[in-house]
């Protein structure tokens, strides 16, 4: 029965997330993804030519096969380039359903625990309506997990790679070593064989443009201030909107680098008097979870990072974070660019002045939830 | 979650005045010289406010109410001098990012509110001479045939119509 309802409910995202797909068009994130692949194509090295391109490079290889597979297939880049992510988000499902089996919960509860990932709205619209590849690192860092949790006496070094992997993909994965790093029954030499495996893939990638000295691609990877769209920039931006229509913001680069050190200074003492020998999912939680309170350029696809870890840790502000992040997400993309979820279905002109409050109020609410959240993880014993 | 629901009204009690603190960019025509020719006092709620959405709806929800003809026109009457208001708030204040969207509101709004100024008493048509004379002083505040200029211009051609 829970089976059954478990593919019922897979097979129903997948329709879902197939009519955003198939919707969809070529803007956005998308375009900016497509010219990445394109870069490689054409033999430039994109971290050059391209001002704001900050992907690791597995993350444009991955881009640059995908516009081949268009051009071979006369397929439209826009519908393919979101096949990955949503075949990682199914793929995540089961990886859900297997570690909450492995964890003792019922089959049942399993199953709604799996669904609740996989036709969370948040999922979908990053997935198959914006487009952004974040689930796929996300399932690797949750393999990672997996790997830690059931079988690091065997496979830890599997986990390393994973996680490794993840980090060539996109860097974020990158703040949760602290969380591994700190797990108990783990001997000073395994800790140091894990950091240096998860370091080696993403070190023998960039190599290759660092020749003649140029470290254009470290600044870009490790500088990214990322765009304030949500969170409680958004907030910002909203109270600076009533002045007189304006959504950028003066000192946001102050803003940003200052947020940067908070999150730095947040994480130091997270490992200091938390993270150690703490629930290694719910570690991990706790560090994206500060990042998403803390710091200032929260894009969009942020929001995923959270999900599978969160459900997987059963948690059930996963709930008030999914809906208060769908409404942050809804007002975000109204005020902005109402085509990245509308795609070719409407119409509508992007800054019309009667979202603002949508985006405003949605991500108060979301900053708000987020931050209770963070505390409550931190206050909770493991 | 019930703290949070708690919250909201809070939250909106803070956004409200927040609106005016914005507003402290200087008056074009000072208030006492707008009111010497007709002007009356600014809305608490003008369309910058992150919650003019809730006031709009609620004028709606109003609406709905609002049955019989001779109702409908006295409540038609009240929002046109709030939309009105709203304009010269805009305008006065130089919020010119919300000039063109406000224009747009006022200038629907005096098409829908039309076929309930029929008959006109001599109030109201001295009253709308008013609006025309502040929305005049206004645009003459603007450079001659700048968008903002022309956009208040709709708004007084479309305040004759009224006539």
């Amino acid at each position: 029965m829970g089976s059954l309802i478990l593919f019922l409910g897979i097979f129903l995202s997948v329709l879902l997330r197939a009519f955003f797909i198939l919707h969809g068009a070529e803007v956005a994130d998308i375009s900016k993804l497509r010219e990445m692949g394109e870069a490689v194509l054409n033999g430039i090295n994109p971290y050059l030519s391209i001002p704001y391109n900050v992907y690791p490079p597995l993350a444009i290889y991955i881009e640059a096969g995908t516009l081949s597979l268009s051009y071979f297939f006369d397929i439209p880049f826009h519908i393919l380039t979101k096949i990955l992510p949503n075949l990682a988000d199914i793929l995540t499902t089961f990886l859900i359903y297997k570690f909450l089996i492995k964890t003792r919960v019922k089959p049942i509860f399993a199953c709604f625990w799996s669904l609740a990932f996989v036709l969370n709205p948040i999922s979908i619209i990053i997935s198959s309506a914006h487009g952004q590849i974040d689930s796929i690192p996300s399932l690797l860092v949750l393999f990672a997990i997996y790997v830690m949790v059931f079988y690091s006496h065997k496979l830890h070094n599997l986990a390393a790679i994973s996680l490794g992997l993840a980090i060539t993909i996109k860097p974020n994965p990158l703040m949760l070593l602290p969380s591994f790093y700190l797990l108990k029954n783990q001997s000073l030499k395994q800790k140091v064989t894990f950091l240096l495996i998860c370091i080696l893939p993403i070190a023998v990638m960039i190599t290759p443009y660092t020749k003649s000295g140029n470290l254009k691609i470290l600044e870009g990877l490790f500088g990214y201030s990322g765009v304030y769209d949500l969170g409680y920039a958004a907030v910002f931006r909203g109270i600076s909107y009533q002045d007189n229509a304006n959504f950028w913001l003066p000192q946001s680069q102050k803003l940003s680098e200052t947020s940067k050190l908070i999150f730095f200074t947040g994480l130091i003492l997270l490992s200091m008097f938390f993270l150690r020998g703490r629930n290694l999912v719910r570690s991990c939680l706790s560090i994206y979870l500060l990042f998403l309170t803390v710091y200032f350029g929260i894009s969009a696809q942020y929001l995923s990072w959270i999900l599978s870890l969160a459900i997987i840790a059963r948690e059930k502000m996963i709930i008030y974070f999914s809906f208060t992040g769908l409404f942050a997400l809804l007002g975000f993309y109204m005020f902005f660019g109402p085509e990245i979820i509308f795609g070719k279905l409407l119409n509508l002109a992007a800054y019309q002045s009667k979202y603002i409050s949508m985006y405003f109020f949605g991500n108060l609410i979301f900053w708000i939830t987020t931050l209770w959240w963070f505390i409550k993880i931190v206050k909770k014993n493991d | 979650m019930i703290k949070l629901i708690i919250l909201l009204p809070l939250i909106f009690l803070v956004v409200s005045p927040l609106s005016q603190v914005m507003a402290k960019t200087q008056e074009l025509v000072p208030r006492e010289q707008l009111q010497s020719i007709g002007f009356t006092e600014y809305e608490s709620i003008n369309p910058n406010s992150l919650i003019y959405q809730l006031k709009r709806l609620g004028e709606n929800v109003r609406l709905l109410f609002v049955l019989d003809d001779t109702s409908k026109k006295k409540y038609y009457t009240h929002l046109f001098e709030i939309r009105f208001i709203e304009l010269i708030y805009i305008i006065n204040f130089q919020k010119t990012g919300f000039l063109a969207e406000t224009v747009n509101r006022y200038n629907v709004f005096i098409g829908k509110a039309k076929p309930y100024y029929k008959h006109f008493d001599p109030n109201s048509i001295n009253k709308i001479n008013k609006y025309i004379d502040i929305l005049e002083k206004l645009r003459d505040m603007y450079p001659a045939n700048s968008s903002y200029w022309l956009s208040i211009q709709q708004a007084i051609d479309s305040t004759r119509n009224l006539l």
